[in-house]
Order: structure tokens, then sequence, then C-alpha cells
């Protein structure tokens, strides 16, 4: 390596320096025609600081390593760079205390006002204990490792000792943005801190990878981030030998485009797989399509979490799409702001990743909502779109969906895929294109539609289209379900109730009663208003002035008569707390302790439970009679028919309160309507 | 030094929901577990008595809060929710009917009958206290039990327990995530009956936070959950300092000193920053200058308004986690150089900056990303005088016309509330006028 020195800095092919504050990298050293002096031909980290890419005067003098257009500039040798600390000695700049050395800053005035410093003596008295810090960030402080440049073993060996006798308790280390050179300057760091866990090397330029360090600094570390570091895919494999524990990988950021390895030839991979490792982070690279993360799963079988976001993703590439339930594990995708254009992409997850649990697909063409659409529903039917293609999804964007979500999504996914497959069932019906491939391509079109109209009892357009088109259908298989009102299950029918509404006759001579289909996802309030403006109860209501009454058919016992079981009175008086219980359960506020009341609450309930089973057990015996009060008198106990007051309401529907459930055998509600008068305020 | 204690009040759904979310954000922090007792038998981190109370002999928390609300379905829901073990059963109330969106409802009729027994729960938290500092209250401006009840149990407060600090953390209705018409109704009404009571107001709006979560944190399809776990890092940060070692504001009384000049004058506007999903978090990193930036941009404010537009009367800066301070001192002198803050001429300081050394949490699963360090700027500004009045542009767009106003009068409200109300709103924004009128104006050239 050709070592060129001004001002005792030696400058040399590789070479990290930092000019006021910006970093770069020598990539070359000459004389340029046509000016004097040796000149340094630098990368910049940051590209928008450079003027072109390696280029002088059309003629290519170096090449760099990023691809952007102007990475690079001429520096003259003997421009000054900035000074260069050790880890120790960025630590002691940053965390030791300035208030011993008497620079204290001064204070910073705005407008006329000066902010106000509070207890930061405190603080930083704190942080310069350094020996008990744990999270050491020293990030952007011109870095270059544990030692000097050009230092001897020794004097490495006891900077070591010192940066480990100095903060010995280290668990988080942040070294990113130096002029750190090789990956052995951080084996050499990361050696004398044996309670790192997290390394972030990000935004450095490694010349090497290789090192040589005993014991394996790497063998603890979990987390590791080598973002922004322009280091290809085989860098990767060679820095991450040693990392036998890690459980989360970052590479974002650094051009990579695809990984090296062979599927076919397992023992290609270099390095050895990483059963540890489930996070993989690989957003901002140049990943072109799935195919990428091949290689990345046989090194790491353990992924279960995968970011693909801001790459150019746009198909699945040609080896993931013959593969089958490949990738068990995978339970997290993250793939936004790609290029991916189509649904399409979606419907071939569940064969690849069989466990997906959360997906991220926001910022892709087929997931962007068009800013002219003033359609409010426009990221609704997105969202349903994209659920109803993956069934084992449990978040979608980070929003978790619902069973009613999964419900409507899917129906909505059904009308919207029974229409496109109409349209190309029409379009192709010119053509002579076979019935059974025109059959499979709408099955390839909208793979888990046929499914789904089965889930929700649906008419397949598919199997209506092939019945057709089959005119040799026999009689006798076409459906001739009689035309009673059986809805399948999951239809908006088979939300309706039959609803008997009466005013009874001490309120409303005649008894006016309506029966009507209603779904009981009505609000309350609209029930009301419907009641009070039909015809039949119009007369006899004024608004809001009304109570409605369920009347369900199920018996419950009212209270308890000779020879009852104390069992039974408590449950009479009902799981109402006694003023004596709750007096009880404040005494216990003492200890606050929460546990015992809800343990009993519980045993209470138990109880409860124990005598209804009780109650059911009984042998139903014919000594039954009404009485005239409306009791049913059986087994020695008096039962009423239960009654529930449906409480006004905007936002709960009235089905909320009605023991049918909707597609269930009972399908009939009665309701009573009781007027009453408001007295009017004040009076 | 044992700290006072803080009794959290929940009302209404929002109320509830952002308790929930604020209590699983304060059990991570002081590492407790769903059901109150510390993880893995290690030590609870910071001082989590200032909040809960211990039993067990220390090796359980239970949450001084109370739940209320007239719908009985949210109190349920915590009832059956993952931290069912964590709070005191007979600290949630609940009623039979709800308001129906109504503030009448809520302060009148239905809440009228609540009120004794809530009092009564509260009544029993204080007297389990050592030396209680005071109330913070979370409630909606806009449904009807927040509204109303929230305000008429902040009235019946600050007449039991007039010296203690009444802090209010109020949802701002955003017609985004509406969920009645009558929300600016509801929204007028209570801010002209709580202004007495709150010492101290801190607004969330949520349009504002709506548009963090679409903007900032690529949720596209943000729910309630969302913002509430956004909101909770917010209510977090806000009161670390009460709950762990730092220097600013170790009590609440303190709160009102530093961003309260004048008593109407109540409301400081909360800025988070860094706002950033799990997905962005991994590559970008944060510098403790870029987030003090942030801060004073008006896409981090959790109340739509531009205070470029407006005077500081105070600013205080909380920073959080590994921050250094000597990074914060340069943070700040960057932002002098980089943007305008203008402060109003008669305030003496008006910049207050803390260091907490306590790292912010994030849920796990969620989509905030967890943090190193994080900031919250509590401002009060001029320019939040732009969100009354907006919300008095929505109220008099109905009241015009006397619109659903029957609603209220059927529950036995006068009209002549509604109007006495809306003038008291009205003299708000005039207070907030005058506050930042120059003193040195120069006097208008008069032409006879």
């Amino acid at each position: 390596m050709s070592t060129f020195t001004v001002n005792s800095i030696d400058f040399y092919i590789g070479r990290r320096l930092s000019y006021e504050g910006s970093l770069c990298t020598v990539r070359w050293i000459g004389t340029l025609s046509g000016s004097k002096g040796t000149w340094l031909g630098v990368e910049w980290d940051d590209v928008s600081r450079g003027k072109h890419d390696g280029v002088h005067h059309g003629r290519r003098i170096f090449d760099c390593l990023s691809k952007s257009a102007t990475p690079a500039s001429f520096v003259k040798s003997a421009r000054k760079p900035d000074t260069e600390r050790t880890v120790l000695e960025a630590i002691r700049f940053k965390y030791g205390s300035n208030t011993a050395n008497g620079t204290e800053a001064e204070a910073v005035i705005i407008s006329g006002k000066v902010a106000e410093e509070v207890g930061f003596d405190k603080i930083a008295q704190e942080q310069a204990q350094l020996a008990g810090l744990k999270i050491v960030l020293v990030d952007q402080l011109i870095v270059n490792g544990v030692a000097p440049r050009g230092s001897s073993p020794d004097t490495i060996f006891k900077a070591q000792q010192e940066l480990s006798e100095t903060c010995p308790n280290i668990e988080e280390l942040d070294l990113g943005f130096n002029v750190v050179e090789g990956w052995h300057d951080i084996a050499d760091i990361c050696v004398a801190l044996p309670k790192l866990r997290t390394l972030r090397a990000g935004g450095l330029r490694f010349s090497s990878f290789d090192y040589l360090t005993t014991p394996n600094p790497f063998a603890q570390i979990e987390w590791l981030y080598v973002y922004e570091c322009l280091v290809t895919a085989s860098d990767v494999f060679k820095l991450l030998k040693g990392f036998t524990s890690l459980e989360m990988l970052n590479i974002c950021g650094n051009q990579l485009n695809a990984f090296p390895l062979q599927v076919d030839n397992p023992d290609h991979i270099p390095g050895m797989q990483l059963l540890c490792l489930k996070f993989l982070y690989l957003d901002n690279n140049d990943f072109a399509d799935l195919d990428c993360i091949i290689p990345i799963i046989q090194a790491f079988p353990n992924t279960a979490t995968l970011s693909l976001g801001a790459n150019r993703i746009s198909e699945l590439g040609p080896r993931m799409s013959t593969f089958k339930h490949a990738f068990p594990r995978l339970s997290t995708l993250s793939i936004p702001d790609n290029q991916i254009s189509s649904f399409q992409f979606l419907d071939a997850l569940p064969m690849l990743f069989p466990n997906l649990v959360s997906l991220r697909v926001t910022g892709n063409p087929f997931y962007s909502i068009n800013t002219h659409d003033r359609d409010p529903k426009a990221s609704d039917k997105l969202y349903y779109l994209g659920l109803a293609r993956i069934s084992t999804l449990k978040r979608l964007n980070y929003g978790l969906i619902s069973d009613r979500e999964r419900e409507e999504g899917e129906i909505y996914y059904l009308s919207v895929a029974g229409k496109e497959i109409e349209d190309l069932f029409a379009s192709a019906s010119s053509r002579s294109t076979s019935i059974d491939t025109l059959a499979e391509q709408a099955k390839r079109l909208h793979p888990r539609y046929q499914a789904l109209c089965q889930k929700y009892a649906r008419d397949s357009v598919i199997n209506q289209f092939l019945s057709s088109q089959h005119l040799a259908t026999d009689p006798s298989t076409s459906t001739s379900t009689s035309q009673q009102a059986v809805y399948p299950s999951g239809s908006l029918g088979a939300r309706l109730v039959t609803a008997t509404f009466y005013i009874p006759t001490s309120h409303a001579p005649f008894s006016p009663t309506l029966t009507e289909q209603l779904p009981l996802t009505l609000p309350v309030s609209y029930l009301m208003a419907h009641l009070h403006h039909h015809p039949t109860f119009a007369p006899h209501l004024k608004p809001l002035q009304f109570n409605l009454v369920y009347e369900s058919s199920e018996l419950d016992p009212v209270d308890t008569t000779a020879g009852s079981s104390t069992r039974s009175a408590e449950y009479a008086r009902g799981h109402r707390l006694t003023r004596e219980e709750k007096e009880n359960l404040w005494k216990e506020w003492g200890d606050w302790d929460a546990d015992v009341i809800v343990e009993e609450a519980l045993a209470r309930k138990e109880n409860h439970m124990a005598f209804k089973d009780q109650v059911n057990e009984e042998e139903p015996t014919t000594e039954e009679h009404w009485t005239a009060d409306g009791f049913l008198m059986k087994n020695g106990r008096r039962w009423k028919h239960r009654e529930v007051h449906i409480l006004h309401s905007i936002k709960r529907s009235w089905g909320d309160w009605v023991d049918v459930k909707s597609g269930g055998p009972e399908r009939e509600v009665k309701v009573r309507i009781e007027p009453f008068d408001r007295p009017t305020w004040g009076t | 030094m044992a700290r006072g204690e803080v009794c959290h009040v929940h009302v209404g759904q929002a109320g509830i929901q952002l308790g929930n979310a604020a209590w699983e954000l304060y059990c991570l922090e002081h590492n407790l577990q769903p059901d109150g007792t510390v993880i893995d038998s290690g030590a609870s981190t910071g001082s989590p008595d200032v909040f809960f109370t211990e039993t067990r002999g220390g090796k359980k928390f239970v949450p001084r809060s109370i739940f209320v609300d007239l719908d009985p379905s949210p109190v349920d829901e915590i009832r059956s929710g993952t931290y069912k073990q964590l709070f005191h059963p007979e600290l949630m109330v609940k009623g039979k009917e709800d308001a129906a969106n109504n503030y009448a409802r809520g302060h009148y009729t239905v809440g009228k009958e609540l009120v004794e027994d809530v009092l009564d729960k509260v009544r029993r938290v204080a007297d389990n206290c050592n030396s209680l500092q005071g109330f913070l209250v979370f409630h909606s401006f806009g449904g009807g039990t927040g509204s109303g009840f929230g305000a008429l149990l902040l009235e019946r407060l600050s007449i039991e327990y007039g010296k203690k600090s009444k802090l209010e953390f109020a949802v701002y209705p955003a017609p985004q995530v509406s969920s009645s018409v009558v929300e600016p109704y509801n929204a007028v009404l209570a801010t002209h009956s709580t202004i007495e009571h709150a010492d101290c107001s801190f607004l969330v709006d949520n349009e504002a936070v709506y548009d963090i979560c679409k903007r900032n944190l690529d949720v596209s399809r943000p729910d309630y959950q969302h913002l509430n776990r956004l909101i909770a890092q917010v209510v977090s940060s806000v009161t670390a300092s009460l709950r762990f070692e730092g220097a600013l504001n170790i009590d609440l009384a303190e709160f009102q000193t530093n961003l309260v000049p004048f008593p109407r004058i109540h409301y400081p506007l909360i800025s988070f920053a860094p706002v950033i999903s799990k997905q962005k978090a991994s590559h970008e990193s944060f510098r403790t200058a870029e987030l003090t930036y942030q801060c004073f941009e008006p896409s981090n404010q959790m109340v739509v308004c531009d205070p470029r537009k407006g005077k500081y009367m105070a600013i205080a800066l909380l920073y959080r986690g590994d921050v250094v301070p000597r990074d914060a001192t340069s943070a700040i002198a960057t932002m002098k150089s980089k943007s305008t803050v203008n402060f109003v001429d008669w305030a003496p300081t008006g910049f207050k900056v803390g260091i907490n050394y306590q790292q912010p949490v994030s849920v796990p699963n969620s989509e905030l990303a967890s943090q190193s360090r994080s900031v919250s700027m509590l401002s009060n500004t001029t320019a939040i005088a732009e969100a009354w009045s907006r919300l008095d542009h929505k109220f008099d767009l109905m009241y015009s016309k006397r619109a659903f106003v029957h609603w209220y009068v059927g529950e036995g409200m006068e009209e002549g509330e509604f109007s006495e109300a809306r003038e008291d709103l009205a003299a708000l924004e005039k207070d907030y006028e005058e506050v930042a009128a120059d003193e040195a104006a120069p006097e208008e050239t008069v032409e006879y």
C-alpha cells in the first residue's frame, strides 16, 4: 500500500478522513494535470457533498463505491483534516463532566430570554461516572479505533485494558459515522467490552473485513446494525463470522441487489448458518424481486421478521414462484415503498409463507390511494381487498384485523372478484378458449375465490359459468330449494329476525301490533324513530316518550317460596352486592388487594352457574300453572318470562339486548312498547 | 424523597381507552406485568408509588385510577381486557344509560345520578394517600360523558379539593375521527364549564394525531388504538418527570407555575419527537439536535395550529433517555439559528430545559419504534387560539340555525347556557389576542 505523508499525517488508499465534520474515504492519490501539488481523490459519505464521480476532464481517474453521480471531490493534501479520537477519548469528551474542568457552556439566549437549564449538572454528574454507563453513543465523533492509527500491538492491548477498566458495563455501543477503517478495528474495541449486546456500526466504510482477535469478540452480540456502509453481500457474510448469537441484523441502505449464494449448492454458503437470527432488515437496498431472499432464508432459517422496504421489488421472481410453503417460520413481512403493481403479488404470498401474520404493503403502486379520488372509503377498500387474499393475516399495515373486518373484507372481495371473473368470461366468450382453461384462468386470477364462496355460502360465478356452459346439465341436480326464507349464514338476510311490536291494552285500546322483518344491527334510536313514525303506532306514541321491553320466551326463577335452599335465595337477590358486602370490599381496601376481590367475584359467579345448572337438571314436573299476576308456579318456585329493557342509545344496536342470534334457529322476537309521559323539566 | 401521589380519573369512552393505553405504557416503564406484579421478581424502576399503590410488600402495584363511563361497555371492555387484574374493580364505575353524545345528559340528567358515587371513590383514593399532589383527568371534549360528566366532575373536584392541582388531558374533536355532529357544541360547553376548574389542560387534537399516524408512522387506516398509543407516549413523557429521577417539574403544581402566566390561558401545546415507525427507525438515526428541531415543526404537534404565527409565553423542553447535557445545550443553540422563536415581550424567562435519564419505552408489536431518546415540548403559545376559533366557527354554523339544540333543551338545559358558553370562548380568543399584542405597538395614525 503506497503511503504518502504530509504534516505527519499518512494518506493511503482507503484512509478515512474528516474535513470539518464531513466524512470521506481516500480513493486515489496523485497529481492532476493543470494544477500543482498532490491531490487526494476522496469519496464523501454524504454524496451531495461531492462534485463528480472520479472523472476529471473527461478522464476516469478513480472509482467510487456509491452509485450516485456526484460522490467525489479532489482535496489538496495540504488541507488539514479534523483531529481523530480514540473510543475512550470520545467517551470522555462526550460523557465526561465538563463542569469539573470549568468549561461551563455559555447560556443560550433566544429572543432575549435565557434558556434555563434545569438540573443539567445533576445529569452530567451521573453520566460522568463512566463505569456506570450502559449505553454509549459515540457516533459522529471522528473515532478511529481503540488506539491511535498505526499503534503497536502493545499499545492496542494497553488501550483495550484501559477501556475495559473505565467502562466495564457498556451494553450498547454506537460507533456509527466515524473514521474507523477496518472490521478488525471494531473487533479490537469489542473484545474489551464483554457485556456488549448491541453494536451499531452504521455509516462507515470498511477496507477490510478480516480480523484475528481472540477470544471471539462478537460471540455475545445479539443486535448488529451495519446500515449505510456500502458493503457487498459477500462482505456481509464475511463479517458475520463469529456472531454466533446474533438475533437481529440490519443491513439497510447498502445498495445490495442480490446474494451470491447458490440454491442448488448449500455448501456454497460462506460462513455458517445463523440459527438464532430472527429479525432481518434489508430496507433501502436495490433488490428487484423476492428471489433475493432465498439464500438469506437458507443462511438464517429461523427468520421470523423480514423487512424489505424501499427496494425496487416488483414481482416474485422466477425462482420464488416455483416454491411452495418454503418459509414456514416467517410471520412478519414488510415490503412498503416498492414497485409492486398488482394484488396478484399478495395472492402468491400464502403459498410461500403459510404462517404470515403481519404484512405491510403501503406505498406500492397497487396500494396507493389516488389523491384526486375523493372517495373517503378508498383506503378501506384497499385494506379489505388486501386482507381477504391472505387468510392467516392478523395485521395489515399495522391495522389489527378484527373478525368483523375480516368478514366484511372477504364479502367485499367476493363481490369484486366475482365481477372481475364475469368480465373475464365475457371478454373471452367470443374467442375460442376452452371452458375449462377459462375456469382455470379465473381460479388463478383469484385463488381464494372458490374457498370464500363456500365459506359465505355464495354462488360461485365460476360454477355458474361451468354449469351454464356444460349444457348437458341433469335437471335433477339443479338446485330446487324451496322459496322459504332460508338465508345462508353470513348473508344480509341471515341478520333479519321477525319482530313483533305491540302496545299493551293498558296503554292503547285494541293493542296495536306490528310484525316486521328487521335486522338486529339496527341502532336503538333508529328503531324507536321507525316505530314512532309507523302508522300503526303513531297516534299512541310521543317522540322518545316510550320504552321498549323485550319479552324473552325463557323462564327465570323470580324468588323463593317455602322450602327453597338459601343458595337460591342468594341467586334470586341477583349478583348485585349488598351494602355490607361492598363495605367488606372496601375494608380490604387497606391493602388494595385487587386479586382477592376479583377471585371472590369469580367464586360468586361460579356459585350462580352451579345453581343454574342445578335448576336445569331438575326433572320437569307437570304441576305447573300460571298465577293471575303473570308468574308460572313450578316445582314450588315462581317463574317469570325474562324481560329486558332495551335502553335508548344512538350507537348500540337493539340486537344487543335480544337473545336471538342472527342465523340461529329461533328468529322471532316479541317487544312490548310502554309509553310514558316525561314530566316537563322543573315541574 | 417520597413524592406526593397523583390520582388519575378517566371519564368517558375516549378517557377510558386512553387510560388503558397510558397504564399499559406506565406498566412497561416501571417494569410491571399486566397484573401489576413486578416482572421476574426484579425491582420496579423509577418511583411507581406516585401513580400506584403498593400491596403485598411492594410485590404488586395497583393503579390509583378511577374509570367512569355512563355507558357500561367501555368499562366492561377494561374489565375483560388484558389489564383486568391490574385495576381495582371497585374503582371502575359504570352507568346504565349512555350520554348519547349529549353534554346535557352527561352533565345534568344522567350524570347527576353517578357523580356522588364517583366522588365517594375519589375520597377513598385520597384518604389512602400520604400527600395527594393532584388529579390527572382524561376525557374528550366531543363525547357526551367526556364533556358533560367530565366537566361536572371537575367542578365537584374543584369544590372539594380546591388546593390540589387538576390537570386535564382533553381530546379535542376532529372531523376525521368524529362520531357525532354535535361535538362542537359539547366541546364549547365543556370548555366553558372547565376553564375555571382545571389548572392546566393539555389538548390533543384527534386530527393532528391521526395525521401523524398516517404520515410518520405509515399506518394506512389509523384506528383508536393507534391514536391512543401515540397519545399515551406523550402522556408518559409529560408525566415522566413525576415518576422518574429528573429535575424539571417534580410536582404537578410546577407545571402551572412554569407554563401558565394567566389562569385562563392554560392550554399548552404539546409536541413530541421522534414519531417514527419501526421501519424507518432502523436506518435513521436521531440526534438530539434533529429531535429538538422537529419539536418546533407543526407536523409534530398534537394540535393543528401554526406557532410561527403566534408568540410563545413559555416553553418547556423535556428531553428523555440518552441525552447528554452538552448535546442539549448545543441543540438549543442550533435551534436558535435555524428558526425564529418569538416570545412575548413581557415574559421574563421563557425557556426551560430538563433531562430525564429514563429511556422511552414502546409497546411491543406496536407501530412505534423504540427510541433511545425522545423530546417533548410543552409550549404556551398564542397560536393555539386558532384551534379555538376553528371550534367556535363550527359551533356558530350550527347554532345560528339552532340546529340540534332541542336535544339539549330536552334534557333540561337552558338555551342561555349555549350563548353564555360561546361568549366565554370568544373572550378566551380575545385573551390570547391581548396577550400576544405588543406593548410598544405604535399608535395608529388617526385622521380627522
